[in-house]
């Protein structure tokens, strides 16, 4: 009985361990985002963004929730949360995608890559496809991962007030940097 | 308020101001009583205007708390029901009790204080407000604290690393070793 429990448990932590295998995350996973204006700059930044790589296969998922974007004015926080992004409607945006050059990047050597991504990207309850580059860095047995691309507020149907809108752009770029740990 | 009730009730306040002006000048009575006025209230609006435009987002430590609840309870209610905590929780001051499971420190040098069970994979993840860094640093894993933030919602597990409930703007009320 004992003996098969030990077997059972050491069975259970073997394929814990092959299933983790190949798996990068964080949960610390900034993502900022910017627009120039005439008038001031909109600019936030969320620190808590979840991600997991898997380097076997390229699956590549990410996800932050809305509310937790800081601005330095809270005013502007106010605003974005209730008449843009309806964050009380929609808390979440996500990722879901694959790195489609997976193959080219040596997961196991120090160097930069540059990582094509195809997936699917949800804002305000709107799902797209999207098309992104990034840079993959291995270094010391982590991944750091970085993107910059524009959104297009009307993709997400995020609709810009009249007031303002000979004076903001249509898109905001969005910068995604994550320091990625094995899973273990 | 948004910006755009401002700019709105600033403007709605000026037409009347106007017209009480053009009254007077019409009249030649009151002339500079009303135009005192006039000054007074463009100025207040201003200032009234700028501060509530430049205003920044609270110290958590010295706003009341919304509600007050144990980690394990606030992720429990999470799991259980989604969407019927986020009424209760998303955006609220919430503070928090609970066991430090990990003090993480970012490459920029942020805190994220991490409460829970210990044996289980799901937390209470808090990010520490910039100005407080410091006593983040001074935490220990495995002492009890209390924190107060902002709630940001819920990351369910689907990436099978637990599911985390998030605050921002974190603050550190209580630290018993």
């Amino acid at each position: 009985m004992k003996k098969t429990g030990i077997v059972t448990a050491l069975a259970f932590l073997l394929s814990l361990s092959v299933n983790a295998q190949g798996k990068f995350y964080t949960k610390t996973g900034k993502v900022s985002f910017y627009s120039k204006t005439p008038v001031e700059n909109i600019e936030a930044v969320n620190k808590s963004a979840v991600a997991v790589l898997d380097t076997k296969t390229g699956d590549l998922q990410f996800a932050t929730l809305i509310k937790g974007f800081e601005f330095k004015k809270a005013l502007m926080q106010e605003d974005f949360n209730r008449d843009y992004v309806e964050s009380d409607k929609f808390p979440r945006a996500e990722f879901k995608g694959q790195i489609t050059n997976n193959s080219e990047i040596n997961y196991t050597t120090d160097g930069s890559y540059t990582a094509k991504v195809k997936g699917k990207l949800t804002i305000h309850g709107v799902t797209n496809d999207v098309e992104l580059t990034g840079t993959i860095t291995v270094k010391n047995g982590k991944i750091e991962a970085k993107s910059v691309f524009n959104v297009q507020y009307a993709d997400y149907k995020i609709t810009i007030r009249q007031l303002y809108k000979d004076n903001i752009s249509s898109t905001i770029r969005v910068t995604v940097d994550c320091s990625l740990d094995p899973l273990k | 308020m948004s910006i755009e009730s401002i700019v709105k009730a600033i403007l709605a306040i000026l037409a009347v101001l106007l017209i009480l002006l053009f009254i007077a000048i019409k009249k030649k009575k009151f002339v500079w009583p009303v135009i005192l006025l006039i000054i007074v209230t463009i100025v207040f609006g201003a200032w009234k205007g700028c501060t509530e435009y430049n205003r920044r987002n609270k110290d958590l430590g010295t706003v009341k708390a919304d509600v007050k609840i144990s980690a394990v309870d606030l992720i429990h209610d999470y799991e259980t029901n989604d969407s019927a905590s986020n009424r209760k929780y998303l955006g609220k001051v919430v503070e928090v009790t609970g066991y430090v499971k990990d003090v993480k420190k970012d490459d920029t040098g942020n805190y994220t204080i991490v409460l829970g069970d210990s044996s289980g994979l799901s937390s209470v993840r808090c990010a520490v407000d910039t100005t407080h860094q410091q006593d983040a640093a001074s935490l220990a894993v495995g002492s009890s604290a209390t924190i107060r933030g902002n709630c940001t919602g819920f990351n369910k597990d689907e990436m099978g690393l637990g599911s985390d409930v998030i605050l921002n703007f974190s603050v550190i009320i209580k630290n018993k070793k």
